[in-house]
């Protein structure tokens, strides 16, 4: 749509500023001047009519474009989404809640037992075994 | 007659093979090669996995001098069944564990007399507070806990508990795995390099606790912990005045298994920490047995209040000593369900407003 209003513009101005016409030259001074000019140029009236129709035409037929494009916003999708999104932070909120509730554990380990500093290693090597390369293809999309 | 050596495959535990061409061990199964030496140190450490030895001298506990055991007085539950200790000073009407009355049975001679006593550092206001703190900072809780008359009853009780020490002698033999990555114009690739990490050595244990009662929940004990031996005295009957004590039913030899099963997973992740520059590091093999194993018979403070809800039992317990709080609470789903649709609603409106405004 803009692009088609983008030409005719643009055809209108070149039929005005085509370099070497006389329509560049307008009419400035006296009166008679205007007159013998307006008189000249009177065949393009039609042409002129025709433009700005086509132009008017153009600007509401984007008007009405742009009006069905607001009319595919979907409120019941649109609520359904928004209660499903509330629904599940509402479960994290409730789930975690729940879990503060429980506070009795087992302990797997002794560490709060451990006399400090008293780890002597004895034997402490790392060595080497093998290695191992693991190629993928890449996707070329 | 000649001896046939094999060498398993540290990769797939297949039967390696000296391959002439690489003068090096390569495994027909994976096709992996290893060197020859990296392979003879993998495959001694694995050989002959020991048992593992956890020896414990369970010898712990006194006896009472001559007239103590006469000043205490044991009560009988004969609801739960739990045997309360204090001294004569001190009425026990109800039963710490259960609420049921409690009824005086005899005295306390032929029992262990403890080695230790944390005494109380906590009292009863502290342990009070500390509760009422406890469940006014949780949300969605029935009500029913929230009243003050039920948290009066909160008691004193010295938890009957096998201490022990103990210190661990291991090898532990770990895979660890470091991880290389790049890309070429066809190709992700992925090198992973596997190493052998051999960590041996001893740590040291002490007074690693085990709950003597079968009344009171080894987790809630655990739960509570830890306490500060530091604040370990002598025992003596005259801690146990205005306090309740529950008599041990759960011998030494019956408790080291917990003992030994905290000490192992603890070595293994102190071991296991010790591996370091590696992106994954898992257990191998383990061999961990104990020196001087030796156990002794503590009473930890603990407060405790029981109640019960909707036919369920709940136990909360205070460390008298730190006080630290434990205990778990159920959920009002009422308060939940109208929680839940509060947020629901007021998320569902402000969202779907969003959407429309941005949608104008």
């Amino acid at each position: 749509m803009k692009r088609k209003l983008f030409i005719i513009f643009a055809a209108v101005l070149a039929v005005f500023f085509i370099p070497g016409s006389d329509l560049t030259s307008g009419c400035t001074g006296n009166f008679e001047a205007c007159a013998a000019y307006s008189a000249e140029y009177s065949d393009y009236a039609p042409a002129y009519n025709e433009i700005s129709s086509v132009t008017v035409n153009l600007s509401e037929q984007t008007k009405s474009t742009e009006k069905s494009e607001k009319k595919k916003f979907s409120p019941v999708r649109s609520l359904i989404i928004a209660f499903v999104i509330s629904a599940i932070i509402a479960l994290i909120v409730v789930f975690s809640i729940k879990s503060g509730l429980k506070t009795v554990r087992k302990k797997y380990e002794a560490s709060s037992y451990v006399i400090k500093d008293s780890l002597e290693l004895r034997e402490n090597s790392d060595t080497f075994l093998y290695k191992k390369v693991d190629k993928t293809e890449r996707s070329h999309s | 007659m000649s001896e046939l050596l094999e060498y398993k495959c540290p990769a797939c535990s297949g039967k390696l093979e000296f391959n002439s061409g690489t003068q090096s061990m390569k495994c027909p199964f994976c096709e992996s090669e290893f060197d020859i030496e990296a392979v003879q140190e993998f495959n001694q450490a694995v050989e002959t996995p020991d048992e593992n030895n956890m020896n414990w001298d369970t010898s712990a506990g006194g006896e009472w001098a001559s007239g103590e055991a006469e000043n205490m007085s044991v009560y009988h539950c004969q609801s739960c069944g739990a045997q309360i200790v204090t001294d004569n000073t001190t009425a026990a009407s109800s039963c710490p564990y259960c609420d049921s009355p409690i009824v005086m049975t005899g005295s306390l001679s032929g029992d262990l007399k403890p080695d230790y006593v944390i005494p109380f550092k906590l009292d009863k206001e502290a342990a009070k507070s500390a509760l009422d703190k406890y469940i006014k900072s949780k949300k969605l809780v029935p009500a029913v806990f929230k009243q003050k008359n039920h948290i009066d009853e909160i008691k004193g009780v010295y938890v009957p508990m096998w201490l022990f020490d103990a210190k661990a002698d291991a090898r532990i033999i770990f895979k660890a795995k470091k991880e290389h990555s790049w890309s070429d114009d066809d190709y992700n690739y992925v090198e992973t390099s596997y190493y052998s990490a051999v960590r041996a050595g001893t740590l040291g244990f002490e007074n690693v606790p085990v709950d003597g009662s079968t009344k009171m929940d080894p987790e809630i004990m655990e739960s509570i912990e830890p306490y500060d031996f530091k604040d370990a005295v002598d025992f003596k009957t005259a801690y146990l005045s205005g306090y309740l004590a529950d008599r041990y039913d759960v011998s030494a030899e019956d408790s080291v298994s917990r003992a030994n099963e905290r000490i192992e997973n603890s070595t293994k992740a102190i071991f296991e920490d010790t591996v370091k520059g590696y992106d994954s590091v898992s257990t191998e093999y383990a061999n961990i047995s104990l020196d001087d194993g030796k156990g002794k018979y503590a009473l930890y403070p603990v407060w405790i209040l029981n109640t019960s809800w909707d036919g369920n039992k709940y136990t909360f317990a205070m460390n008298g000593q730190t006080g630290k709080f434990v205990g778990n609470l159920p959920i009002d789903t009422g308060a939940a369900i109208r929680l839940f649709s509060a947020i629901t609603a007021i998320g569902t409106a402000v969202i779907f407003g969003i959407s429309y405004l941005m949608s104008r």
